[in-house]
């Protein structure tokens, strides 16, 4: 495992569309598949997860419905809307955006001033 | 949008569901750790171990799901959940604080009965059903003249084709009502209202005798035994409830009948019945547009809805018009409900449906003005609550310091306004039941009332009171607890900063001074209505009235003069009778007044006078003991020929005449008061007489002008002169009547002094109503007043206690105190004199000055004891005390 991040305000939402966003997942498996993407980089808190679940689910940028899991249990399965969709584009772009200016920012030098 | 629906459906689910998304979230939460702890299992931990790790990274359920319900935005609306404690709570302060209690339950009752009363009666004006089983089945079939615009009555033969051919309306029958004295075999008898039937009347409306049997088909046929039902109460009354009374034979005028049943209590159709015969039609056939005028009812066929019955027989009305133009051309047959076609709020077009919604809208939109009355009630009631949720602030604060949030609180102050609301709604519906009665007795006085009416509260009436009371509650409870909570951060800083934080806005002073003006106004009323009633209840009628049994004589069409000169001979010849004499209105019942003009003067220089007038025989002033003091009385010719003459009485000379010579002079009098105004004929003034009472009224005096009594008038009043006590002469007055005419009807008997009594009847209900009225915003707004200076003086406690600490003057300062309070009392007793004085034309009587003087000193005293207790609480603080405080 590598080195920890801590997860900055608000970027849950974004990590949840994306996850959600490669296929239907129910709510443990939206945690194993965060922690796959940002190479274990990123943990979360287990059940931190869920009210952001509902905000989303109540937002309109993910739907659920009740499947069978893998070991054949009952479990609550979360997939991308399309309006999810066209907001984690939104999102990511954005962030993306953010992420450039800081990079930017911390890289400059007092001869650049 | 979609994102819109998204959070409704959540949200909604929330709302409804909540059990149901807290077991989703349960399972969901279930399923995650139990993952997590099989993951846990497979990189080495054993079971139980897995599982703990697994609960232990998880984290607190309940807190997510707290902040689960809050992401979905629920947390709000959980804040306006009643809880089982608020009502408790509720409960509690209905006993912690009695006064308001009492004046708040009793004020809220008061709206909520009217209120429901009002929409009881509207609901049976608009709505009206018959008390039978399927009773809104019941149908009135009748034909409207569409060129005369009126029901056309004569539908014998009409009947028989919609027997014939109508299908969906069944049982059909007809009735024709009529007055007739029901003698006894005793002799004994009494006026009753007739009912000649279709025995089918019993089937439609499913009611079966309570003894013997009802009407049947073989009663109708002609040659059958004439045979009689009667009701419950001609059962009670004339037969005494003799349940051996079948087979006994009556008289109906002089139809001989046998009676063979009793109908139970209550049953009068088809309107207010107390007899039923049967109706033999079939024994003649009528010719179109001839025949007898009666009504029809039927029974719609089962499943059948009256708009398909209404096809038909429009079918079968275009077909019979067709075959008699001459008769039916115009006629347009109609069904509908039994009772509303009865209801006293009618259409007069053809295009009833429309018509009838229309009418029905108007009379439920007539609700709005006792919703509107409840408001205002409301409002006092929210002032009260508002001083006591003033009174609890700190409690208030607390609960907002340890994390209760505005909507919280509110709800609580809402729910106790419900369980308020809860107590007046029980007083408030067992007092419309009292209403009810009370208009249904009054409309009673005027005329019979048809026995659907009821004084009882339906179903949607009592749901109805329900609605009223949430709404109430509502206003009574969020009023006062948003202003209460408004700002909630500020007062905390201010209560630790020790200082009151609340004030009553100009708004209440407002609705104080204008209530204080009300009462004022409405005591004023109800005083000045008090003294009219007694001074009607003490008209003086200027003869011994107690000594004279007074009774209306009818005849179906007029009475003829010999039937009247017999019945008098024969109770004169009676040992108990010293006078009999005939009017057309006794002393003390109503005249019709007229405006006269002299002969020689014109209207103007008369000012317009009228005269009370009433026609009299002969023996009347003799009989009434008014002498004549000028001239003469009538003589027997003047009854019979057309010579105009009249007699008139002392203050017509006074006030009409100006005290000048009467014998000779011609009047006449304004019989139509329209744009070319109608007069009668020139009459002579014969003679005048003593004054005696006509009309009760409050003025005492009124010029009165005697007409002779012409033969051939339907109804006639008698008063007869009696030796000794004249309500045990009123039995034998009866079966005089009936020997000398069976077919003469004698009612309204009693004695000549009680015929005021209907007057001053309704002049005390007024009275009543207007007390009532006057009780409760006197009660309200004292109250009002109470709460008001008290809170405010108790607000300044720690002002005052600084100020005597300081050296200020004690009287000075209770002084300032009160002139405020004062100031607001005042003005609101100078705009109520002041509206009183301009409605009534001015303070006509010492009386009503006094009434006045006392209300003010009653007024001035309850302020100065609501500022008093306070007062005197914040000038006992120690100065030491009210100083250490500020600091």
């Amino acid at each position: 495992m590598g080195q920890q991040a801590e997860l900055l305000p608000g970027t849950l939402d974004l990590l949840i569309l994306k996850a959600v966003s490669l296929g239907r997942l129910h709510g443990y498996g939206v945690l194993l598949r965060i922690e796959q993407i940002s190479g274990g980089a990123l943990q979360i808190q287990q059940g931190a997860l869920y009210p952001a679940l509902y905000r989303l689910e109540h937002q309109g940028f993910i739907t659920s419905e009740w499947g069978t899991s893998e070991n054949n249990r009952r479990a609550k399965y979360y997939r991308l809307t399309t309006t999810g969709r066209r907001r984690l584009g939104q999102e990511t772009v954005s962030w993306n955006r953010l992420v450039e200016a800081m990079a930017r920012s911390l890289a400059a030098t007092p001869q650049e001033m | 949008m979609m994102q819109l629906l998204a959070r409704l459906r959540s949200l909604w689910r929330g709302v409804r569901g909540r059990s149901d998304v807290e077991a989703e979230m349960n399972e969901e939460f279930a399923v995650h750790v139990e993952m997590r702890a099989a993951d846990l299992e497979r990189s080495g931990h054993s079971h139980a171990d897995a599982l703990r790790q697994a609960r232990s990274e998880f984290g607190s359920p309940a807190r997510y799901k707290e902040e689960a319900r809050a992401s979905r935005g629920l947390r709000r609306i959980d804040e306006f959940r009643f809880s089982w404690l608020d009502f408790q709570l509720g409960f509690r302060m209905l006993l912690r604080y009695p006064g308001l209690t009492i004046v708040g339950s009793l004020a809220l009752a008061l709206a909520i009965a009217v209120g429901a009363a009002a929409f009881e009666i509207v609901t049976q004006l608009a709505r009206p059903k018959l008390p039978f089983p399927q009773g809104d089945r019941i149908v009135s079939l009748f034909s409207w003249d569409a060129a005369a615009n009126r029901k056309e009555p004569r539908l014998s033969y009409d009947l028989n084709t919609w027997r014939r051919d109508l299908k969906l309306v069944q049982d059909l029958g007809a009735y024709r009502t009529m007055r007739r004295n029901l003698i006894t075999d005793q002799g004994t008898g009494a006026p009753v209202l007739v009912a000649e039937i279709s025995a089918s009347a019993f089937r439609v409306t499913s009611t079966s005798a309570m003894l013997g049997r009802e009407l049947i088909g073989a009663d109708e046929r002609a040659g059958a035994p004439p045979v009689v039902v009667v009701g419950y109460d001609v059962w009670q009354t004339l037969f005494s409830g003799d349940s051996s009374l079948i087979g006994r034979s009556v008289r109906l005028d002089n139809m001989p009948a046998t009676i063979v049943g009793v109908m139970p209590k209550g049953f009068a159709f088809p309107a207010l019945h107390g007899v039923w015969i049967p109706l033999r039609l079939a024994a003649v056939q009528h010719e179109p547009g001839a025949g007898p005028a009666i009504s029809i009812f039927g029974r719609l066929a089962p499943g059948v809805r009256l708009a398909e019955a209404q096809a038909e027989l429009a079918v079968i009305g275009q077909r019979t018009s067709a075959d008699f133009p001459n008769t039916h051309e115009h006629l347009r047959p109609h069904v509908m409900g039994w009772a509303q076609d009865r209801s006293p709020v009618q259409c007069s077009t053809v295009s009833w449906t429309n018509c009838l919604s229309l009418v029905r809208a108007g009379l439920y939109t007539s609700n709005l003005v006792f919703i509107v009355f409840l408001l205002l009630i409301c409002a006092n009631v929210a002032l009260l609550m508002f001083a006591r949720a003033a009174a609890r602030e700190s409690e208030i604060v607390m609960r907002s310091a340890l994390g209760a949030s505005r909507g919280r609180i509110v709800t609580q102050l809402v729910a106790e306004a419900l369980v308020l609301g809860a107590v007046a709604a029980v007083i408030g519906i067992a007092m419309a039941g009292v209403a009810l009665k009370v208009v249904l007795r009054l409309i009673a006085l005027e005329g019979e009332v048809p026995f659907w009416w009821h004084a009882s509260l339906s179903l949607p009436s009592i749901v109805y009171a329900g609605v009223l009371t949430i709404l109430g509650a509502t206003v009574v409870g969020a009023l006062p607890a948003l202003k209460v909570t408004r700002g909630l951060g500020t007062q905390l800083r201010q209560v630790a900063a020790g200082a009151g934080g609340l004030q009553f806005g100009g708004i209440w002073t407002v609705v104080i001074v204008a209530q204080i003006a009300l009462s004022v106004f409405l005591t004023g009323l109800a005083v000045y209505s008090v003294q009219l009633t007694a001074r009607i209840a003490s008209f003086d009628l200027r003869l011994p009235a107690h000594e004279y049994l007074s009774v209306r004589l009818a005849m179906a069409d007029s009475i003829p003069s010999n039937i009247m000169q017999e019945l008098k001979h024969r109770l004169l010849s009676d040992p108990a009778v010293t006078d009999v004499t005939f009017a057309g209105v006794l002393p003390g019942g109503y005249h019709e007044a007229l405006t006269v003009e002299v002969d020689g003067e014109t209207v103007e220089t008369t000012s317009g006078h009228r005269a009370q007038t009433v026609s009299v025989d002969a023996d009347f002033f003799e009989t009434v003991a008014a002498p004549v003091l000028a001239g003469r009385g009538f003589q027997s010719g003047e009854f019979e020929n057309d010579r105009n003459v009249v007699v008139v009485n002392e203050a017509f000379v006074q006030r009409v005449l100006g005290d000048r010579n009467a014998i000779g002079r011609r009047v006449r009098f304004l019989v139509s008061r329209t744009a070319t105004n109608t007069w009668g004929p020139w009459h002579e003034i014969i003679g005048v007489v003593r004054q005696v009472g006509m009309t009760a009224n409050p003025e005492q005096t009124t010029a009165g002008v005697y007409f002779p009594l012409r033969p051939g008038a339907a109804s006639v009043h008698m008063a007869v002169h009696l030796r000794s006590r004249p309500e045990s002469y009123a039995a034998r007055l009866r079966s005089i009547a009936l020997a000398t005419e069976p077919t003469l009807r004698l009612d309204q008997v009693r004695r000549l002094d009680g015929i005021k009594d209907q007057e001053v009847r309704w002049y005390s209900i007024v009275t009543r109503a207007t007390f009532g009225a006057c009780a409760l915003v006197l009660m309200l707004s004292l109250a009002g007043i109470y709460s008001i200076m008290s809170f405010t003086v108790s607000r300044r406690t720690r002002e005052i206690g600084i100020r005597v600490a300081l050296g200020a003057d004690r009287r000075q300062l209770v002084g300032s105190i009160l002139a405020r309070s004062l100031a607001k009392v005042g003005s609101g007793i100078v705009i109520g004199v002041a509206l009183f004085v301009f409605a009534a034309g001015g303070i006509k009587s010492l009386k009503v000055g006094l009434i006045v003087l006392a209300f003010t000193i009653v007024m001035t005293g309850v302020c100065i004891l609501a500022c008093i207790v306070p007062a005197r609480r914040a000038l006992a603080v120690q100065p030491t005390e009210a100083l250490r405080a500020e600091s």
